[in-house]
């Protein structure tokens, strides 16, 4: 299977274990950030809070990434690759009906 | 709410309602529209603040109900009165506890997701935090009657090792999670989204990024499915 760090920063192979009253809650391998391109993915020109989700956007059977942020724009990330190996395109902001979705944050 | 079009694609957002016809909200906010805060005055959590939703057949009567979450860290259900195919939402919101106590996520902030993290068949409740870290909070009720245990640490927020701004190894805060099975090895692993800024007083502005990390699962821990995945049951 094609490894998820060929196109995630820095992955490595040592899990962390979360304990809960002794009983590790989870098990994961260190974080890495997601890249689309080369470029880290980064709402912090929309003032972060960076909110994730997946969904086939484009209906192609893969799924794709779709990131909120402070000023209510969800940004798209198409997924080029498939959903074992993702390798996501920045598509710019998701719209509806033409317009450029913004949903007020509060 | 963004509804799909047939042929893919989405229609205007539109605002939700309750079955009185107002804005669906938890407490106060900043009406766009008039310019204003309103529910200050007639709002029974006026000091709170919905941030997040997520939606889930809470009752077992066959339509969606939604979960929001408040900035405080505080946890409502808003119940669906109506059918599957037209939602009527009910008028205020009611208070999720946990073993007679409000359910709390720490640092506040709670922006909830519908999972089975562990795979009982059960929903839990999965959220971010404001001061970083992702939480489990377990189901342990029954089909239309859920009850969950108080939040659990799956992801800490305060790492071994954090890394600086510009070479972080850990998210930072105002996290928000996606649970779902993203390198499709049947297992279930953990986006997080961020806020990281620069440490400073000035008034000059900030250096500031909003990362999406992958936390991919590692153990034998977690074989449930996500709800809140397009992909899963909802």
């Amino acid at each position: 299977m094609p490894s998820v760090g060929a196109f995630l920063f820095g992955a490595a192979s040592i899990a962390l274990a979360v304990a809960f009253q002794g009983k590790p809650a989870a098990t994961f391998e260190p974080p890495v950030r997601l890249k689309a391109g080369d470029a880290f993915i980064d709402t912090g020109a929309d003032i972060a809070y960076s909110g994730p989700s997946v969904f086939d956007l484009d209906g192609d059977g893969k799924r794709d990434l779709l990131v909120g942020n402070f000023r209510g724009h969800v940004q798209v990330f198409r997924n080029v690759g498939d959903d074992a190996a993702r390798r996501f395109e920045a598509k710019g902001f998701l719209e509806a009906d033409g317009k450029v979705v913004e949903i007020p944050n509060w | 709410m963004l509804p799909g079009k047939k042929g893919g694609g989405f229609a205007a957002p539109q605002k939700l309602l309750d079955r009185a016809g107002r804005i669906l909200r938890l407490g106060q906010f900043w009406n766009y529209e008039t310019k204003k805060w309103d529910g200050v005055v007639d709002s029974k959590y006026a000091q709170e603040l919905g941030i997040g939703v997520d939606a889930v057949d809470w009752d077992g009567d066959g339509d969606l109900d939604l979960v929001i979450g408040s900035s405080r860290g505080r946890l409502f259900l808003r119940t669906n009165e109506g059918t599957k195919e037209k939602a009527a939402f009910a008028t205020d919101s009611v208070e999720i506890l946990g073993g007679g106590a409000p359910l709390r996520i720490g640092g506040g902030e709670c922006i909830p997701s519908v999972v089975d993290w562990d795979g009982d068949g059960r929903f839990d409740l999965v959220s971010g935090s404001g001061t970083g870290g992702v939480y489990w909070l377990r189901n342990v009720g029954r089909a239309g009657a859920p009850a969950f245990e108080e939040p659990r640490a799956l992801v800490e927020p305060e790492p071994f090792e954090r890394g600086t701004l510009r070479d972080p190894r850990w998210p930072g805060r105002g996290t928000q999670a996606c649970v779902t099975d993203f390198d499709g090895d049947g297992d279930l692993d953990v986006l997080v989204g961020d806020i990281n800024e620069e440490d400073s007083k000035s008034t000059a502005p900030r250096e500031r990024h909003g990362w999406v990390w992958l936390f991919r699962h590692r153990g034998p821990d977690a074989k449930g499915t996500a709800t809140g995945d397009p992909a899963g049951k909802k």
